[in-house]
């Protein structure tokens, strides 16, 4: 599954980083390279909020759902 | 593992200045220039180098925007010492949504070439996506893809 992130930028410029297909825990190191790399672009940004997907989150990215769909995995909803 | 960060930002050029040279030698400089002018399109104003206050009188800036809804202008400031970026305006008079809209605008625009720029340099692909919300406005979607 190929690495990706996707990076949500809302009207007030604050951001939210979707990590997607990092094994173990190296979605955090990515996340640390990102911040590093922002900084070097005249971007400091500071985590508000860090949110660990679910098993059954990861599942439904590895085989493709989409957000609709995975929106109506039980898994999802059981989570909080 | 995967996960979801949310992020407070601030853009503050000091990579240069933390190397010893000067802010307009700074990665973020031209990312600032280009946001500028982006901005400047979207909302169909003008760069300036300087912006007028309430009684008509200029103050020099590193980049200024004046736009249909606000003659004016915001003018951006880059610190000589330190990189912090600050916005000038004179709002007296003014429609402050007219102002916030400016602002909130070219921080947006700068935050997503720095967020481009920051994946690229990890080696991602990336492409862009937007979507338009009555009341939320414009969110933009960066992809990075390794």
């Amino acid at each position: 599954m190929a690495r990706k992130v996707n990076v949500t930028i809302d009207r007030r410029g604050q951001v939210k980083a979707d990590f997607v297909g990092f094994p173990g825990e190296d979605c955090f190191d990515e996340s640390d390279s990102l911040l590093r790399a922002l900084r070097h672009f005249g971007l400091h940004a500071v985590p508000a909020s860090t949110v660990r997907k679910t098993a059954g989150e990861i599942e439904a990215e590895r085989v493709g759902l989409s957000g609709q769909e995975r929106e109506r995995e039980p898994v999802k909803t059981s989570r909080d | 593992m995967s996960h979801i960060t949310t992020l407070k930002t601030k853009i503050k050029l000091e990579a240069a200045l933390l190397a010893g040279r000067s802010v307009e030698e700074d990665p973020g400089w031209e990312l600032l220039e280009e946001a500028m002018k982006a901005a400047a399109a979207e909302l169909g104003g003008e760069l300036t180098t300087n912006v007028r206050d309430y009684y008509g009188r200029r103050l020099r800036c590193d980049w200024g925007l004046a736009t249909p809804d606000f003659g004016r202008g915001v003018g951006v400031k880059v610190s000589r010492t330190t990189g912090e970026v600050t916005f000038a305006y004179d709002s007296y008079g003014c429609d402050e949504r007219a102002i916030q809209r400016i602002c909130d605008t070219i921080t947006q625009s700068y935050t997503t070439l720095a967020v481009a720029e920051a994946l690229r340099s990890l080696n991602y692909q990336v492409d862009f996506e937007e979507e338009h919300h009555p009341v939320h406005g414009r969110k933009i979607l960066v992809r990075g893809v390794l």
